[in-house]
C-alpha cells in the first residue's frame, strides 16, 4: 500500500501545463522551450513505474512512494524552468509596452507606475533570483517557493494587463504631444524668424526706395 | 506482454545541448503532436542564453 498524493500530483501538473501554454504565448517570437519537455519526459517515466509496480507482479517489490517523490521533483523543476522563463518574458513584454512613451505621458496614464509598479518589478526581480538561489536547499520550504514564484508571475501578468488597458490613453498623449511640440516649433521659432526676415526685407525696401 | 524491467527502472539520459547543427538536423524529421518544434521554432542553447541576457538587462522604463 502506498502513500502516494495524487491530488498534489494532478494539482501540479494541471498548474505546470497552465504555466507551458502562457509561457509559449508570451515568448515574443512564440517559440517553445524545450528543457521543461525533458522534465516531463522524465516525469512520465517515474508514472508508468507507478503503475507498473501498482498493477504488474515482477514490479510489485519496488517502492512506489520514492518513484511518486521523483515524479514531483521532476515537475518542481519543469515548473522553475517555466517560470524563469515566463518572468523574463513578462518583464520583455512590460518593456515593450512602456519604452515609446515618455515618463510624463505614462505618468499621466498610470499615476501609480512610477511610484508603485516600477519598484515593485524590480523587487520581484530580487525575489525571483532568492527564489533561485535557495531552491533545492531546503526541501521543508518547496511548498512555500513554489507558492512565492506563482504569486510573482501572477503579479507580472496583473501588471503587464494594467499597462496593456491604458496603452490607447498613451497613444493619445503622445499624439498630443507631437501636436504640441509642433505649435511649439511654429511660435518659438518659425514667427520670429520670418518676422525677422519680413522687418530686413521691409528695411532694404525702404532703404531703396 | 513483454515486461523489460531493466529499461523501465533506468532514468532517461538528459537532452543534449541544442545546437544550431542539432537544429539543422531536426529540419529533417518529423515531430508528430508539437507545431512548434516541428517547425524549429525553439531557439538553440546559445541563443536561449542571449535572450534572457538582452532581456534582463533592458531597462525599465
Amino acid at each position: 500500500m502506498n502513500n502516494i498524493d495524487w491530488n498534489k500530483i494532478f494539482s501540479y501538473y494541471n498548474s505546470i501545463k497552465k504555466l507551458y501554454i502562457e509561457c509559449e504565448e508570451t515568448d515574443p517570437d512564440l517559440k517553445t522551450n524545450l528543457q521543461p519537455l525533458n522534465e516531463f519526459r522524465a516525469a512520465l517515466d517515474h508514472l508508468m513505474r507507478i503503475v507498473a509496480i501498482e498493477k504488474i507482479d515482477e514490479y510489485k517489490s519496488e517502492d512506489a512512494d520514492l518513484q511518486a517523490d521523483k515524479l514531483l521533483s521532476h515537475l518542481r523543476r519543469a515548473f522553475y524552468d517555466i517560470c524563469d522563463m515566463l518572468s523574463v518574458n513578462y518583464r520583455n513584454k512590460i518593456v515593450d509596452a512602456l519604452e515609446n512613451y515618455s515618463s510624463e505621458n505614462i505618468t499621466a496614464a498610470l499615476p501609480n507606475y512610477y511610484s508603485d509598479i516600477r519598484p515593485d518589478i524590480e523587487e520581484l526581480s530580487n525575489r525571483i533570483a532568492q527564489l533561485r538561489l535557495d531552491k533545492g536547499f531546503n526541501k521543508a520550504d518547496e511548498e512555500n517557493h513554489i507558492q512565492c514564484y506563482m504569486e510573482i508571475i501572477n503579479k507580472l501578468k496583473e501588471y503587464y494587463q494594467q499597462i496593456i488597458k491604458v496603452t490607447p490613453s498613451l497613444e493619445e498623449l503622445k499624439k498630443r504631444e507631437k501636436t504640441t511640440k509642433r505649435k511649439n516649433i511654429i511660435t518659438q521659432y518659425i514667427i520670429p524668424i520670418v518676422s525677422v526676415v519680413v522687418a530686413v526685407v521691409s528695411i532694404i525696401i525702404g532703404v531703396c526706395v | 506482454m513483454l515486461l523489460y524491467k531493466d529499461s523501465l527502472f533506468k532514468d532517461y539520459n538528459t537532452f543534449e545541448i541544442i545546437t544550431d547543427e542539432v537544429k539543422k538536423q531536426n529540419d529533417d524529421r518529423t515531430f508528430t503532436g508539437g507545431v512548434r518544434i516541428n517547425s524549429g521554432n525553439y531557439r538553440t542553447a546559445e541563443e536561449d542564453k542571449e535572450y534572457r541576457e538582452k532581456s534582463l538587462s533592458r531597462i525599465l522604463p
